[in-house]
């Protein structure tokens, strides 16, 4: 399963992470800064495994917990409609 | 956390309206912003990234080529609102067709008592509009302004907003120097909001009561979304002469000079957002609130304290400044 930003939307990088801006809704969504890393990954070119093999490398984390970590971030991304599956 | 510009912004396309005998945050003086620009501000404002822009006045209706700017914002795609006196809506269905988000109208309270403060007439003419916008299915907001006069009118205004369909009756805060709502009798109006609001009735006070969390309202607010006062935390205002001021009770030219507001011809909202003093001030809470442990959610109403003392000192209407 590949994750990919919704084409519509804004996402606008802060320092605490990133507001994503839903258009259609008319609604923010704050990230903080692993969010914003993980969201930045949803190009559309990357499935989750390499999102959560990529992010464990970068912040030298567990790839068991980083998986977990972005299987939530992407649950919640998905039911708020912001992502879409390729 | 601090956003690196707002995302939710005023812009005052004119103070030019028929005047009401309420002390308003932006007196007719005739000022307008040019066709020229308000386009190229809107430009400036999304490169900045703010996403949702209430247009104000005086009364922008009556701005020549309001259909066309909103129109134009829609399609960058900011989110587009818009506060009327329902001065003239002859623009109705052109605004409809720009795409309008929303549209907010003016009750002050029962016919008489409306047309004391807003003229002859103008009651009728702000329930057509509501008709005209809802019909037209536009997402229609009724404001009031709630004042020592018209407190007791609260539950006959609201009897009257609830026979149309519109989404929201906001109960404002009146900023006055002296006329305003002292803690008792904003205790008294929040928690008979929060009657109405019980009985069914779509009522909102607006995030100015900062002390919201005080009140018996507090069972209706949601806690992960109130933020008390926004200004110059996630909101500003542009006024027809450029200044960038922290909410719309600074939008009147001398008050804008009086707080040294900056121009947006002269800089970047980024920078003014980021380096301003008096916004960096703003955004701390007033001076009586440092101690108070409620400072980082509420901070109390910046406006109210500055139109009665010039500076940032206490708000008049929380039930703490008691003490
Ligand atoms: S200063 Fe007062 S009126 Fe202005 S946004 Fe803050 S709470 Fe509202
Ligand atoms: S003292 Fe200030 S921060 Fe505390 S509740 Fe009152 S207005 Fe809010």
């Amino acid at each position: 399963m590949i994750p990919k930003q919704r084409e519509d939307v804004i996402c606008r990088e802060e320092d605490f992470g990133a507001i994503i801006f839903d258009p259609g809704a008319g609604r923010m969504h704050k990230l903080n800064k692993d969010g914003f890393l993980i969201w930045s990954m949803c190009d559309g070119t990357m499935d989750v495994s390499t999102i959560a093999e990529t992010l464990s490398q970068k912040e030298g984390e567990e790839l068991e917990d980083v998986r977990e970590q972005v299987d939530a971030f992407l649950k919640d991304m998905d039911e708020r409609k912001l992502i879409g599956w390729l | 956390m601090m956003f690196s510009s707002p995302t939710y912004v005023y812009l005052q396309v004119s103070r030019k309206c028929a005047a009401c005998a309420l002390e308003c945050y932006a007196p007719p003086d005739g000022a307008s912003l040019s066709q020229k620009e308000a386009f190229s501000l809107v430009d400036l404002l999304w490169e900045a990234k703010v996403f949702t822009v209430l247009i104000d006045g005086g009364e922008p209706l009556l701005w020549e080529g309001i259909a066309e700017l909103v129109e134009y914002m829609r399609r960058k795609p900011m989110v587009v609102g818009l506060v009327s006196g329902a001065e003239d809506i002859s623009q109705a269905e052109a605004l409809r067709n720009a795409n309008l988000n929303m549209i907010q109208f003016p009750i002050e309270g029962p016919e008489e008592y409306h047309d004391s403060i807003r003229g002859e007439g103008s009651f009728q003419r702000t329930l057509e509009a509501m008709k005209t916008f809802c019909d037209l299915d536009i997402d229609t907001h009724v404001g009031t302004v709630v004042t020592p006069q018209n407190l007791s009118y609260l539950e006959a205004t609201s009897d009257i907003v609830s026979q149309f369909s519109v989404n929201a009756h906001r109960i404002l805060r009146y900023i006055h120097p002296t006329d305003y709502l002292g803690p008792d009798q904003c205790m008294d109006l929040l928690s008979r909001v929060y009657d109405l609001k019980k009985k069914g009735r779509n009522i909102i006070p607006n995030n100015c009561y900062t002390f919201l969390h005080l009140t018996p309202y507090k069972e209706r607010i949601n806690k992960n979304a109130f933020q008390g006062c926004v200004g110059g935390k996630t909101s500003a205002m542009i006024t027809c002469d450029g200044y960038v001021v922290p909410c719309p009770h600074f939008a009147s030219k001398p008050l804008a000079e009086s707080i040294d507001a900056p121009v947006i011809w002269d800089s970047d909202l980024k920078t003014i957002w980021k380096e301003w003093d008096f916004l960096n001030a703003f955004r701390k809470g007033l001076e009586g609130c440092q101690s108070c442990s409620y400072c980082s959610l509420c901070g109390g109403c910046r406006a109210a304290a500055y139109r009665i003392t010039q500076s940032l000192d206490l708000d008049p209407g929380c039930p703490l400044s008691k003490k």
